[in-house]
């Protein structure tokens, strides 16, 4: 068995996928195994499997329960022989583990490659290769008619929009979500999925981590970070922020602004743990202000034993528990300051003192997408 | 003569030898206690750093504890200012508190007491950070105040409007302002729920199971048009938990910690004596009792219970 194979065999045996049995994975007590849908998505850092179980409230609600989200990281847009190996072992073994763990028919898997290795390719003129995965994919899945739809920015932003924000909302709510290396989104303008108003900002999680950490010279100091990281962002982000919210028009044309990626996440499962069992939670700019201040301050009282302390219901405190050590483990406390430093950044623009907006974080914006795609596909 | 010198030289050698005797025993006795000196401080040495450690760790308490205390005092001086009742409750939770890590840190002994004293400084620290929050916005919402009154004051004076308004009477005109929003309770009538199905046009009330929402309905009664507060929807299910729709519910604060609410009516979506109507679309709808409580400032202003069969 060749190395990415074993790869996406080791995530889904820890996982408790039992590939290797062709055991079936169990599901929460609520999930019905008719309702599941999978979708993997090649990008540029590695090949990712999200599984969603789509309710009967799903088109009209915007809800639907993440239920598996695994990854692998290949790096495709080297391309290199050894990454495109890679990366079609990868996909080939998360297609199968859906396929056998989780019992879901091959006409619910979906399978695309994503906007930043679709870029990526034409910028090194190396779209061949997306050509060649799909084709050895094929083959090695035996399904010579199996779609591998290859999706642009517009397009991914779009998906995303329309699998998480609900139907009601759809034209009035901005969507933006905060990466690790970049800020992007968009709304739809005129009462019109076609037409997307797209918003980009070079500035994610990491690359203000980065810049605080460049200039704190040699004083790991909470306090030091904290002065130099409000240097960093008031420096270009801040310049950039405003030029971008001004350009996209979103102030005027939205009522709701919801966050997705992983600092919008983080914020919500420690600022909200009583909230932990759902995927979309409101907040207003003085919460997030205060949480801002508590990270600096009060980060010793972050525990997950103190955060759910008020919490009765123990598979709910369990459940919140969980994800704020998942949250810690991701972020430490000077990424969540940076993250959450360039949120507040970001929510400041919207926060209006006459015209009051509404303020949404999403935890599972990485998968919103394939709810979309499914919908979409189903209709056509 | 000869044995007048024997007899000199015998009871000075006498002599010698008892000296001798007396400063071997000296040195002996010394000795001997020193010893027991050194084992007894090596005795105490082995136990030392358990005892540093804890009194290290009783210090380091005792610190965050001062400070703490120092702050909850700030707070109360604020207080103090602002007269308010909710305080005068969260001071005596907070007195009593304080009480016990006292006496935890007063107390020399076990571990079990340190960490005690931790968790209840802990404790003592949540409480500290929801009274400041809670001062922090009754001071933004008095600013916003302020500026209001000064903007009308402006107004007023470019309409000529005679006699000047003193600084003191600003105060006194925006602690009239709030004034209303405290004693007025607002009561709700007309409470209903029904589970229904089909769209908005068709919607009919229908059986738990056929349900594809769940819609509610109230009146709100003694709103002020300067009211400028949420009502928050708690729905219970029959299981006791809370229906959560993702976009809608969230979590509000209450003099007994956050809870969560199903839906939300802003202030600006509430119109006195007229109905107000939610529907909420949870995943799943249940057979059995239903509450409905209507929250406001952290209070509960209206009840109903509906049996969804």
């Amino acid at each position: 068995m060749n190395k990415p194979l074993l790869k996406a065999l080791y995530i889904f045996i820890f996982s408790g996928l039992s590939w290797g049995t062709y055991a079936q994975q169990s599901l929460p007590p609520k999930i019905k195994r008719n309702s599941l849908y999978a979708g993997i998505d090649v990008g540029s850092k590695g090949v990712k499997l999200s599984i969603i179980s789509m309710g009967k409230n799903a088109a009209s609600t915007g809800q639907f329960t993440a239920v598996k989200d695994s990854s692998v990281n290949t790096d495709f847009i080297s391309f290199t022989p050894a990454s495109f190996h890679e990366t079609l072992g990868a996909l080939t073994g998360l297609y199968n583990a859906a396929l056998t763990g989780y019992d879901i028919p091959a006409g619910r898997i979906f399978t695309v490659v994503s906007s930043g290795v679709k870029g990526q390719a034409e910028k090194e003129n190396k779209s061949d290769w997306i050509i060649k995965l799909s084709d050895s994919f094929r083959l090695a899945v035996n399904e010579p008619g199996r779609v591998v739809d290859v999706i642009d920015v517009t397009e991914e932003a779009r998906l995303s929009h329309l699998g998480i924000v609900p139907e009601v909302r759809r034209y009035n709510t901005f969507l933006i979500d905060i990466g690790s290396g970049n800020t992007k989104g968009g709304y739809f303008k005129d009462g019109n999925t076609s037409n997307m108003k797209l918003f980009n900002l070079s500035w994610g999680t990491k690359t203000i981590t980065n810049a605080t950490n460049k200039r704190i010279d040699g004083n790991e100091s909470i306090g030091n970070y904290e002065k130099q990281l409000a240097r960093v962002l008031a420096g270009d982000p801040e310049t950039e922020i405003i030029y971008a919210v001004n350009e996209s028009g979103a102030y005027n044309m939205n009522d709701n602004f919801a966050f997705s990626g992983g600092i919008s996440w983080s914020v919500a499962t420690l600022l909200y743990p009583e909230m932990a069992d759902n995927a979309v939670v409101p907040f207003t700019y003085k919460e997030l202000e205060d949480f801002n201040e508590r990270l600096t301050n009060l980060y010793n009282l972050m525990s997950p034993s103190i955060l759910t302390r008020d919490i009765k219901d123990e598979e709910l405190k369990q459940e919140a528990m969980t994800e704020i050590s998942r949250v810690q483990k991701v972020f430490d406390q000077k990424a969540l300051m940076a993250g959450t430093g360039l949120l507040l950044k970001i929510v400041r623009q919207f926060e209006g003192t006459l015209d009051k907006k509404k303020f949404f974080l999403v935890k599972n914006g990485q998968v919103g997408w394939i709810s979309a795609y499914v919908n979409q596909t189903l209709r056509k | 003569m000869r044995k007048n010198n024997y007899d000199a030289l015998l009871f000075t050698s006498i002599a010698i030898l008892i000296v001798s005797a007396v400063l071997l025993a000296i040195t002996g006795y010394s000795l001997y206690f020193r010893h027991r000196g050194e084992a007894t401080i090596i005795q105490k040495a082995a136990s030392g750093p358990e005892v540093a450690t804890k009194d290290w760790v009783r210090d380091s308490l005792q610190q965050v504890y001062n400070n703490t205390v120092k702050t909850i005092d700030q707070q109360f001086t604020l207080a103090a200012q602002n007269a308010s009742g909710q305080s005068d409750t969260a001071y005596m939770e907070m007195s009593q508190l304080k009480k016990e890590i006292a006496d935890l840190l007063r107390d020399q002994g076990s571990e079990k007491n340190l960490l005690a004293a931790r968790e209840k400084i802990e404790e003592l620290q949540l409480k500290v950070v929801k009274l400041q929050q809670g001062y922090s916005s009754i001071e933004s919402e008095n600013r916003k105040l302020q500026k209001l009154l000064e903007r009308l004051m402006a107004t007023a004076n470019n309409s000529s409007v005679s006699g000047a308004i003193s600084s003191q009477t600003a105060i006194k005109v925006t602690e009239k302002s709030t004034t209303p929003e405290k004693t007025i309770n607002p009561s709700v009538a007309g409470l209903y729920l029904f589970a229904v199905a089909g769209d908005k046009n068709s919607e009919k009330e229908t059986s738990a199971e056929d349900a594809e929402k769940i819609v509610g309905s109230f009146t709100i009664k003694n709103w002020p048009s300067s009211m400028r507060s949420d009502i928050m929807i708690v729905l219970l299910q029959p299981d006791g938990r809370v229906v959560k729709t993702a976009w809608d519910s969230g979590s509000f604060e209450t003099p007994n910690g956050r809870k969560v609410y199903s839906i939300k009516l802003n202030a600006e979506q509430v119109s006195p004596e007229k109905p107000l109507n939610f529907t909420l679309t949870p995943e799943h709808i249940y057979k059995g009792t239903y509450i409905m409580q209507l929250w406001h400032k952290g209070n509960i202003i209206g009840r109903l219970s509906r049996t969804m069969t």
